[in-house]
């Protein structure tokens, strides 16, 4: 009788030390699921990524090196729903995407976006962002102008040849680092093809710099080669912010 | 069972105990100006009081060179900025360095250190001094030794990393949070920035406003006009640098190959960290090496000596007819904004002074 009881004595207090050790650290298991939306920006040539120190021919016959391939894409929506204030995107630096987490499996099929900072944003303390923001100035660097114009939206640097001599000489070439609110180009793109995995939804935004030189407008690489947003330059300021909206696009 | 109790005991208390608290260390709160973006500071190296006025100790510490004879201080002058007067630094027995010592602010905001940022946390840096035989030439293992035989050090250690026998990460982890604590943001200039960002001034800086000069504010226009002086591409923002390597057309052929060496690639040749330009009238000699004695002759070299090569940075756009040609009232202009980036608090704040 005795040892019935103490077994039983035992066996309460052995349950009550398993209970209290399997809860203690338990992990909470009553969150829903949650999918993470992956956005890759792909800066391309022709349908290839562009690579450090690959040359490519110009659409005018000279050849180019890019340096640098910069550029603030503001206020991302899916399907209305906001995702994403901005993103700052850096080719050479591998900046390439940007995620975000939704509760539903929705893989929206529309991405409207600026090529720019949004002048709601554009002219605020550039510190006082989170640093997790792609618009703190520790982020931002050299993408601010550092006084009231506010960011800079796109950053584009390449050296040219041209002298078609089979030597390459890349002695020539084009710096364009545009800001200033009227110079905001907004983006609208469908038909956004998701890739699943698991839980993990993944999309590719292209930036063809082949079409960026390409057009629709005419931009004379050779004479007009510099651009840091100046008045002066305003049509070619709108040219070149015109013709790197028009690279963007979802499916090759 | 006994055993099975004990056991499981035993097992229930370990598992969710907190470690066990030594000291309780006064958080370090940093002094950032309204202006300027959160420090970030690593996970691994809270700032704390006591380590901070630990590892101001050890900046100050002569113990960490071979005989005894200079300190971190001693190549970074409070009173210059944290640099040093000289082109190349003496290091212990008078051996020469091969770069100008950097001046030491906002550190915690840096992305990178030394010219040809080899280094990329504070912490990192902080390790290669020490040992480095044109600098304070002391192995690690004999700077240890000393540290922990020194009472003092041992009670500091055991408050702050709960170790009286630091290693030299400690010793660098203290060092690091003391460094991070000097900054600098209480300039003229903070005023003219944030004047021309539209952020509000308090009391005292609407008091400076009014004491800029026109020939300060035309010196900062033409600071950040393309057709000025055309700084901003590298100097702007509240640390008045771009976090980034350039070559700012010093040389035709660079004798010192910088950030160049640390990538093997032919356009960084004669690339280097780009420094901030604050408090920039108390750090001469100025560049990588040291070559220019004087703001006057830094502003003719941007001036007219600009060097245009192949790998110098395509931003200086008026390389080609070497320089920006500033006229002489506007390189005085020019030199008059970059001495409203001095500040005198700074370089006078007790809190970083020698504490012995």
């Amino acid at each position: 009788m005795n040892m019935r009881l103490f077994s039983h004595k035992n066996l309460f207090v052995l349950a009550l030390f398993a209970s209290l050790f399997f809860t203690a650290c338990k992990k909470d298991h009553t969150n829903p699921p949650v999918y993470t939306y992956r956005v890759e920006v792909v800066a391309n040539y022709q349908g290839e990524p562009i690579q450090e120190d690959s040359i490519y021919q110009m659409p005018s016959g000279d050849f180019l090196k890019w340096d640098e391939i910069k550029c603030y894409l503001g206020n991302l929506y899916f399907q209305n729903q906001s995702v994403k204030e901005a993103f700052l995107y850096d080719w050479k630096a591998k900046k390439h995407h940007f995620e975000f987490e939704l509760c539903e499996d929705l893989r929206p099929e529309n991405l409207s976006l600026d090529l720019g900072v949004d002048s709601s944003r554009n002219h605020l303390d550039p510190s006082a962002f989170h640093p997790a923001n792609d618009l703190n100035i520790l982020i931002a660097n050299d993408m601010h102008w550092g006084w009231n114009p506010g960011y800079i939206f796109l950053k584009l640097r390449a050296y040219m040849d041209t002298i078609p001599d089979q030597i390459d000489q890349f002695d020539h070439g084009f710096v364009y680092h545009i800001g200033n609110d009227e110079n905001l180009v907004k983006i609208q793109l469908d038909s956004i093809d998701w890739k699943k995995e698991g839980n993990l939804r993944m999309m590719h935004l292209y930036f063809d710099l082949h079409r960026f030189l390409n057009g629709p407008n005419s931009i004379n690489f050779r004479a007009e080669n510099k651009s840091h947003s100046e008045s002066n330059l305003a049509g070619l300021n709108s040219r070149i912010m015109q013709n790197a909206a028009n690279a963007f696009y979802l499916n090759p | 069972m006994r055993i099975i109790f004990l056991f499981l005991l035993m097992i229930t208390l370990i598992s969710c105990r907190k470690d066990q608290v030594h000291y309780e260390l006064t958080p370090y709160q940093a002094d950032v100006p309204s202006h300027f973006p959160a420090m970030p500071i690593p996970p691994d190296n809270p700032m704390s009081l006591e380590g901070v006025e630990l590892g101001r100790k050890l900046f100050y510490d002569k113990q960490l060179s071979l005989d005894y004879s200079i300190s971190c201080a001693s190549c970074h002058d409070q009173s210059r900025a944290f640099s040093d007067s000289v082109a190349y630094s003496k290091g212990v027995n008078g051996t020469l360095g091969q770069r100008n010592a950097m001046a030491l602010f906002n550190l915690g905001w840096q992305k990178s250190f030394f010219w040809d940022g080899r280094a990329h946390t504070l912490e990192e840096q902080i390790l290669e001094p020490v040992p480095n035989p044109i600098e304070m030439h002391l192995d690690w293992e004999t700077a240890l030794q000393r540290i922990s035989s020194d009472p003092f050090y041992q009670q500091e250690f055991k408050k702050v990393f709960n170790s009286e026998s630091p290693g030299k990460e400690e010793v660098s982890k203290a060092i690091a949070q003391f460094l991070r604590t000097l900054i600098s943001g209480k300039s003229k200039f903070d005023v003219m920035y944030k004047i021309a960002n539209s952020l509000s001034l308090d009391a005292s800086e609407k008091v400076i406003s009014n004491q800029i000069t026109p020939q300060e504010w035309a010196g900062y226009d033409l600071f950040k006009s393309l057709n000025g002086a055309d700084c901003f591409h590298c100097h702007n923002g509240p640390l008045m640098q771009v976090q980034g390597f350039s070559n700012n057309g010093l040389d035709q052929s660079p004798p010192d190959p910088g950030y160049g060496f640390l990538t093997g690639k032919a356009e960084d040749q004669g690339k280097f960290k780009i420094p901030s330009l604050r408090n920039i009238a108390l750090t001469a000699p100025y560049m990588h090496d040291g070559r220019f004695a004087t703001l006057d002759e830094v502003i003719e070299q941007y001036s007219s000596g600009v060097q245009n090569t192949t790998l110098t940075d395509p931003l200086m756009e008026f390389a080609h007819q070497g320089g920006v040609q500033l006229s002489e009232e506007e390189k005085q202009a020019l030199k008059a904004f970059l001495h409203c980036l001095t500040d005198e608090q700074f370089v006078k704040d007790q809190r970083f002074a020698d504490p012995n």
